[in-house]
């Protein structure tokens, strides 16, 4: 009899529920697209550089410290709590540490997203179904930056927010505390208050313009607005965020801000949510509740618009569609099929209600983290996390660093987080991958150069450029290379670098 | 009594100002090439099939598709130049609307204004080209399918069959029509398996008559010059892979761009539209709006198709949402019913005679901006000043001057307008994405990329004059790698080797 008991605790931890599959899965899955997401973007070396920086100094910088450029003008730094968590397990693990924490807060989100919808619809399939959908939507912007903490925190934020609306929560103090830390993690914090506003307005509209019945709602908004302000730039942080959305020339400049292809496979997954919400608006026999509507259509337009809210897309819109479609199957209970799928569900219900899980979630994190540590390559190409020598001028580094050149160097835009990286604080970079802080003036410039438009010598000489690093065969080393001013010194596969030689 | 009741005044105002909307200079970069092969059609009596405009694929077969099409458009510019086309464009546009238009059945004003938003989203496709027909034949189909849905009366379907035998002579676009009739099928089996149940939905019956129809219009496109080939088409076209990095109207669209973001508010609207309702969609009007969304968000040139499924359901249930809306604020706020009676009152007030007045005044006030239109963007000098902002004008002119001959690589968008006006010089490329495929596309694209090998790309063609835009990479490449400048613009640059 006792035996028996121990066999059923035992069973209790040890089979996974479903969403600790989904969770160990998509955590196997970034951890083994660790390079990829690791050098599709160019800015991870700037985060770390600034981390190790704010663990080192004690300080947040709020001017520039990393261009010759721009050295010393006002920065907001939007970001500096995630610069500090990649600096400090950057510091304390290496690469490896950055990718095993970016396949933890991704994995948790989908988790989340997969969590709330399990709440919301009570169907353990559908949820993994829109789970593993809003994975492969999200997958292209898998990468190992502050937006991240972004996803993260909207998933657990509309999910909560959802439980206020449906009376389950009661207490609004987590809004503001969960936007304290993110307003100091990543400049989309507004996220969250787009999102409040959603609800907000809709409930409104629910409740006959009553704000009495709404005062959770306005309190969360007030505070979370308030809290927003508290952070090393205060008020400005908003400018920052809403100036650079402003700027046309440079929203068209950035790639991540650009719409998705839908040309390109990888945007497919997305491409067929999109369907899937718009079948279940078809199907569904209720009116969509307000706060629902507006979530579903504002992110739509904003994914459609840039690819980089795919991921809040993802995050925001997928638990309620769940609720939606569990609406569907359940009034359409005619069907023999559907009442089979029902009483399948309600088994798989039945048997997760008695498993505890979590053991093997958190066996796979703690192992993937020794085994990462212990120099085991768990990426799918076992090329190990490193800066990949066809995308960053890692060799031209290595001839950099022992060749020493003297004064500024021009850099390829998408190199700048890594020259950082490699060589800041004796080095300092033409641009980089901050955007919003270069703003649009010097970007021109930078335009101007590479692509030799009239005045790009003129703009070299402005800023006292020694040298250039850009990539192999670009239009500007073609261009240095037929001028008498210029010598190539190093050149690879990847890379070229070209010394002014004018006068010496 | 007035002349022109509400009904009819409201739609005759939208058209107009469609009419206004359309009536444009025709300046696209594929419409040259159209009318040459018009042209040579004519003059030959034969339908132009063999490739002479480009040296790269000189002498190759080539399906002409819109042959028809491009009959109709240069005996349109032999009768009245540049007038004449852009009065053809904007009636096929009209006529487009005017088939969505009778699909509507809410109050007039509130149709009209529906039309005039879906004419906005279709109006980025509204050009001088053989796909201004497809427009047109699609509205008029899904008139023909909607009214069959309405009545059962096969008579509607059959005259589906007419319509593909003009399409698979007039644009491959054709497609459009099967794709639209079997969506509407699939449509209907959601309804069934849904048991979705409306006045409109079909038996098994209707549905097996509704499924001959589409197969008969697969079958009678094949009639034809180009026979089965035309069967081809679609695949043809939409296999060119590197079509998107050539053509923007096949790239997906890009929401930055003001001009197209009625698009997004138009699938915005309607998908809220619908989840505001409190009923399911009817499936053979969900399948159709999703296949469409999909096809628009794929490729920018769907836009017009979409609006043409859009339009329709977007009024339905704006109309449901608006009197919900109504009836609520009627109970809650007195004075939304005492305006909506005012309003009434006062327009029953009116004199007949005043309201007559009042119609042709505003009728004629339309029809004087559509001839002033019209009479604006074909002037002369007008048309010459917008082709300088897009065409090679004067390096053309200069080119035609000087008795240079032979191979000219050009710019892609250019191609069209060289084989109109330079016809000692054989082009590289033009809009025949068919013909030249991925192969002479793709090299197209790397003599044109910065990293291009230029001496050993340009000899492999026996290229000796490239004449592309003056701030291409191209163009600085040459002239550092020893070719001469033989002419310069803000526009193009000519350059010999």
């Amino acid at each position: 009899m006792k035996n028996n008991s121990i066999f059923q605790k035992l069973q209790t931890i040890l089979i996974p529920r479903l969403g600790e599959i989904f969770f160990i899965a998509i955590f196997a899955a970034v951890i083994g697209l660790g390079p990829r997401m690791m050098n599709i973007d160019g800015d991870l070396g700037r985060h770390i550089t600034l981390g190790n920086y704010i663990l080192d100094s004690r300080d947040i910088p709020t001017e520039d410290i990393f261009s010759f450029t721009k050295t010393g003008d006002p920065l907001t730094p939007h970001e500096w709590l995630s610069d500090l968590i990649f600096g400090m397990i950057y510091k304390a693990t290496g690469l490896n540490g950055v990718v095993w924490l970016t396949a933890l807060v991704i994995a948790g989100s989908l988790w989340f997203v997969y969590k709330y919808s399990l709440n919301l619809s009570n169907m353990s399939l559908i949820a993994l179904f829109g789970g593993i959908l809003g994975a492969a939507a999200s997958s292209l912007h898998w990468l190992t930056r502050p937006h991240i903490f972004t996803i993260f925190l909207a998933a657990i934020w509309i999910g909560e927010l959802e439980k206020m609306r449906l009376g389950i929560r009661k207490s609004w103090l987590i809004f503001p505390i969960l936007m304290l830390i993110w307003v100091n993690l990543h400049g989309a914090f507004i996220a969250g208050l787009f999102i409040w506003s959603c609800y907000f307005v809709g409930m409104l509209i629910e409740q006959k313009i009553s704000i009495h019945k709404n005062q959770s709602f306005l309190w969360i908004g007030i505070t979370s607005f308030l809290v927003s302000l508290i952070n090393p730039d205060g008020f400005g942080i908003w400018k920052t965020g809403f100036g650079f959305l402003g700027n046309q020339y440079l929203v068209s400049h950035t790639i991540e801000y650009l719409p998705p292809d839908f040309q390109q496979p990888a945007f497919w997954p997305f491409l067929l949510l999109i369907f899937c919400s718009m079948l279940i608006l078809g199907l569904c026999k209720k009116r969509i509740a307000f706060p629902h509507l507006f979530i579903v259509g504002g992110w739509t337009v904003m994914a459609l618009y840039s690819a980089r809210n795919i991921p809040l897309y993802v995050v925001t819109v997928i638990p309620l569609l769940t609720s939606e479609a569990c609406g569907i199957l359940c009034d359409w209970n005619e069907s023999i099929l559907v009442d089979r799928f029902i009483d399948f569900q309600e088994k798989i219900a039945m048997t997760e209600e008695s498993i505890k899980g979590g053991l093997w979630s958190m066996i796979a994190v703690v192992l993937t983290l020794v085994l990462l540590l212990g120099g085991i390559k768990l990426d799918f190409q076992r090329n190990g996390n490193k800066f990949s020598e066809e995308v960053f001028p890692v060799e031209a580094s290595e001839w950099l660093e022992d060749n020493q050149p003297v004064g500024n160097g021009f850099n390829y835009f998408p190199w700048g987080g890594y020259l950082l990286y490699r060589f800041w604080p004796e080095r300092k970079v033409f641009i980089d991958g901050q955007t919003d802080f270069y703003g649009e003036e010097l970007t021109r410039e930078y335009e101007k150069i590479i692509t030799l438009a009239d005045g790009w010598q003129d703009i070299l000489r402005n800023y006292h450029i020694q040298w250039v690093i850009m990539p192999a065969g670009s239009m500007l080393g073609s261009a240095l290379e037929d001028s008498n001013a210029w010598k190539e010194g190093y050149n690879d596969k990847t890379a070229e670098i070209w010394f002014y030689t004018e006068g010496q | 009594m007035p002349w022109i009741k509400e009904e009819k005044l409201y739609p005759i105002i939208a058209l107009l100002l469609i009419l206004i909307m359309a009536v444009r200079t025709p300046l696209d970069t594929d419409m040259w090439w159209h009318l040459r092969a018009g042209e040579e059609t004519l003059l030959n009596q034969e339908v132009y099939s063999v490739d002479t405009f480009s040296f790269t694929r000189e002498g190759s077969a080539w399906i002409n598709h819109s042959w028809l099409s491009q009959v109709v458009m240069f005996l349109t510019f032999k009768a009245g130049n540049y007038y004449g086309l852009s009065i053809w464009v904007g009636t096929c546009a009209v006529l487009a609307m005017f088939f969505v238009y009778l699909q509507m059945k809410e109050h007039p004003l509130l149709r009209s204004a529906v039309l005039l938003f879906a004419a906005v989203v279709s109006s980025v496709v509204w050009s001088p080209r053989p796909q201004i027909h497809s427009l047109v034949l699609f509205s008029l189909l899904s008139y023909l399918i909607f009214q069959y849905k309405r009545t059962k009366n096969s008579g509607y379907l059959i005259g589906s069959l007419p319509i593909f035998i003009l399409w698979g002579n007039l644009h491959g676009g054709y497609v459009l029509g099967i794709i639209f009739m079997g969506s509407v099928i699939v449509g209907e089996l959601l309804n069934k398996i849904f048991f979705i149940e409306s006045s409109e939905s079909l038996s098994w019956r209707q549905m097996g008559i509704f499924a001959i129809f589409i197969m008969g219009g697969f079958l009678v496109v094949l009639i034809n010059p180009f026979g089965l080939d035309m069967w081809r088409i679609p695949f043809n076209t939409v296999g060119v892979e590197t079509l998107q990095n050539v053509i923007s109207e096949w790239a997906s669209p890009d929401f930055h761009q003001a001009f197209q973001q009625p698009m997004l508010w138009m699938m915005l609207g309607v998908f809220s539209l619908i989840g505001l309702s409190q009923k399911s969609i009817d499936g053979a009007e969900l399948i159709p709006l999703i296949v469409f969304s999909w096809a628009a968000l794929t490729a920018r040139r769907n836009f017009g198709p979409f609006a043409l499924v859009a339009a329709p359901i977007f009024s339905r249930y704006l109309a449901g949402v608006i009197e919900n809306w109504l009836d609520v604020a009627k109970q809650k706020l007195q004075w939304v019913e005492k305006f909506l009676d005012k309003t009434n009152q006062n327009n029953q007030e009116l004199k007949p005679g005043f309201k007559n007045l009042l119609n042709c005044v505003i009728i004629g006030f339309l029809l004087v901006g559509v001839g002033w239109k019209i009479v604006k963007v074909n002037e002369r000098e007008f048309v010459l000043q917008a082709e300088r902002g897009i065409f090679p004008v004067d390096a053309v002119e200069w080119l035609g001057s000087s008795g240079i001959t032979g191979n000219i690589f050009n710019d892609y968008n250019w191609g069209g307008y060289l084989i109109w006006n330079l016809r000692d010089n054989p082009v590289f490329v033009d809009g025949r994405t068919d013909l030249f495929g991925d192969e002479i596309l793709n090299d197209y694209l790397s003599i044109m990329s910065p990293q291009s090998n230029l001496p050993e790309n340009l000899d492999e063609y026996q290229i000796n004059l490239v004449l592309v835009k003056s701030d291409t990479d191209i163009a600085r490449a040459l002239q550092n790698t020893g070719w001469k400048i033989e002419y310069q613009d803000s526009i193009s640059v000519l350059i010999e080797r």
